[in-house]
């Protein structure tokens, strides 16, 4: 007998030590809000300091541009970037709402940013390159961690993107997963589409571990499990801050959900900043402008 | 020698990696393409006529129309703002003509408004709305000569080459036009 609880305690100090704790971090739908960006920087070093072990911090789209704002419709894409990169996320999926920007100030982003720009099924036609890469894989601490990046079909500015073909993201993203082989511990799909929409890909492809997902601006309190994965959202504003610890095995590439939660973020006052004022005021004259000649 | 200076110019663009669409039908600030991309248009509206055009920058384009009533109709299109997107603000200088063009881009939705001065005055203002990839719808107001009427139509897409189907007052207008890189 004492045999037999010796052999399961040794056991399960070996299964802990086996498994590498990931903490990961995720926004979406920021939507240029940077009226919570002080907030969300201080959760995020907090839940930094805290974590066990390595951390991700990853974003699921629609961050640079918003049209329910005047101001987020016209300026910002290039202060969140730097906020961004100050605060080091890791990747960013493209959201239908970032593709509003014309195509110069998308490379010009990408170019700016110190983190990965994730799409994997908006693919250029032939001969071209997107300010974009279909995924990447990030180490962190001792893991691979492949990242795949997918956008909702919806809402795409697609007249003002003729060189970019859409295809369908579980057809693009399990290439990917194909592609990366078994040279990655953990296969994350961060995307721009609805729960619904990820859970329906989640089943469709299995070897995905987590769905961080966006644009349909809901908050899953607990993740919802799909088969052994598991899929995830924040809410929309930069209103919550997800936080998600696994543990992974890499041996067995066993992918287990040791925590999660969602952090509200208080909003902080802030004024319009002048750049951005001033770039509002420069289209709201030329408006007028157009107005006046088409009219007179 | 303005088909010499022409390829001078675009010559002497560098090319980058991401071009606009032919416009298929309805003309609109910015231009075709990018620096040294050609399109090629065949419209049936006004007159029938083929269309070449090159692109020099990408705030300017030159364009020059065969048809029956004229062997040589050349046009210059001009980007005259880009710091205020969404809004771009264009005009097109024709040998009898010339046309301010403003297109408000608001990611799938798209509103372009113009008007000409010219022998043939108009003004437009159309809504074009992106649904997928391959498929634009278009309604607007068009007031010509004869009067205001309404416009619809449809355009058809597949990378950089399209298809457009309007009606107005004045009748079906069709447009085939291809970017060649």
């Amino acid at each position: 007998m004492r045999r037999l609880v010796t052999a399961i305690i040794l056991s399960a100090i070996a299964l802990s030590v086996a498994a590498t704790p990931l903490r990961i971090l995720y926004t979406n739908d920021l939507h240029l809000r940077f009226e919570r960006l002080g907030g969300l920087a201080t959760a995020i070093r907090q839940e930094r300091e805290a974590a066990r072990g390595s951390v991700l911090l990853l974003d699921a789209g629609d961050t640079w541009q918003d049209f329910r704002r005047p101001v987020a419709a016209v300026w910002g894409a290039e202060s969140m970037v730097e906020w961004m990169n100050a605060v080091a996320y890791d990747a960013m999926a493209i959201g239908n709402h970032d593709l509003c920007w014309p195509t110069k100030k998308l490379e010009a982003l990408s170019g700016l940013a110190s983190f990965h720009l994730l799409c994997a099924n908006l693919t250029p036609i032939t001969g071209l390159e997107a300010p974009f890469e279909p995924c990447a894989i990030v180490t962190s601490g001792s893991l691979r961690v492949l990242i795949i990046g997918g956008v909702t079909e919806e809402l795409l500015p697609y007249h003002d993107l003729p060189w970019l073909v859409y295809s369908a993201p579980e057809i693009s993203m399990a290439n990917e997963v194909a592609r990366a082989g078994d040279d990655v511990d953990v296969i994350i799909g961060l995307v721009h589409l609805p729960v619904q929409d990820s859970i329906r890909l989640a089943e469709q492809i299995p070897e995905i571990d987590l769905w961080i997902t966006g644009h349909s601006h809901e908050s899953t309190e607990q993740p919802v499990q799909v088969g052994e994965a598991l899929v995830v959202q924040a809410g929309a504003f930069g209103g919550r801050l997800g936080v998600l610890d696994l543990d992974i095995d890499p041996a067995t590439g066993d992918v287990e959900l040791e925590a999660h939660k969602q952090i509200a973020i208080e909003t902080e006052t802030s004024s319009l900043p002048r750049e951005g004022l001033r770039s509002l005021l420069l289209v709201f004259a030329a408006m007028l402008a157009t107005a006046a000649i088409m009219l007179l | 020698m303005g088909a010499c200076l022409l390829v001078l110019a675009s010559l002497a663009c560098a090319l980058v990696a991401a071009p606009a669409g032919p416009w298929l039908g309805l003309p609109q600030a910015g231009v075709q393409g990018d620096a040294g991309d050609s399109t090629i248009t065949w419209a049936s509206f006004p007159a029938t006529h083929l269309a070449v055009s090159r692109t020099l920058a990408e705030w300017a384009e030159v364009a020059v129309s065969i048809s029956r009533a004229s062997l040589f109709d050349p046009a210059l299109h001009l980007v005259l703002t880009q710091a205020t997107f969404p809004l771009v603000v264009g005009a097109a200088i024709h040998t009898d003509s010339i046309d301010f063009l403003a297109s408000l881009h608001l990611g799938p939705v798209r509103i372009d408004a113009g008007r000409s001065w010219g022998e043939t005055p108009w003004r437009r203002v159309t809504l074009r709305f992106s649904a997928k990839a391959y498929l634009s719808m278009v309604v607007g107001l068009e007031e010509r000569k004869q009067g205001t009427s309404l416009l619809a139509g449809i355009q058809l897409r597949r990378g950089l080459a399209g298809v457009s189907l309007l009606v107005g007052r004045s009748g079906w207008r069709i447009e085939c036009a291809v970017v060649l890189r």
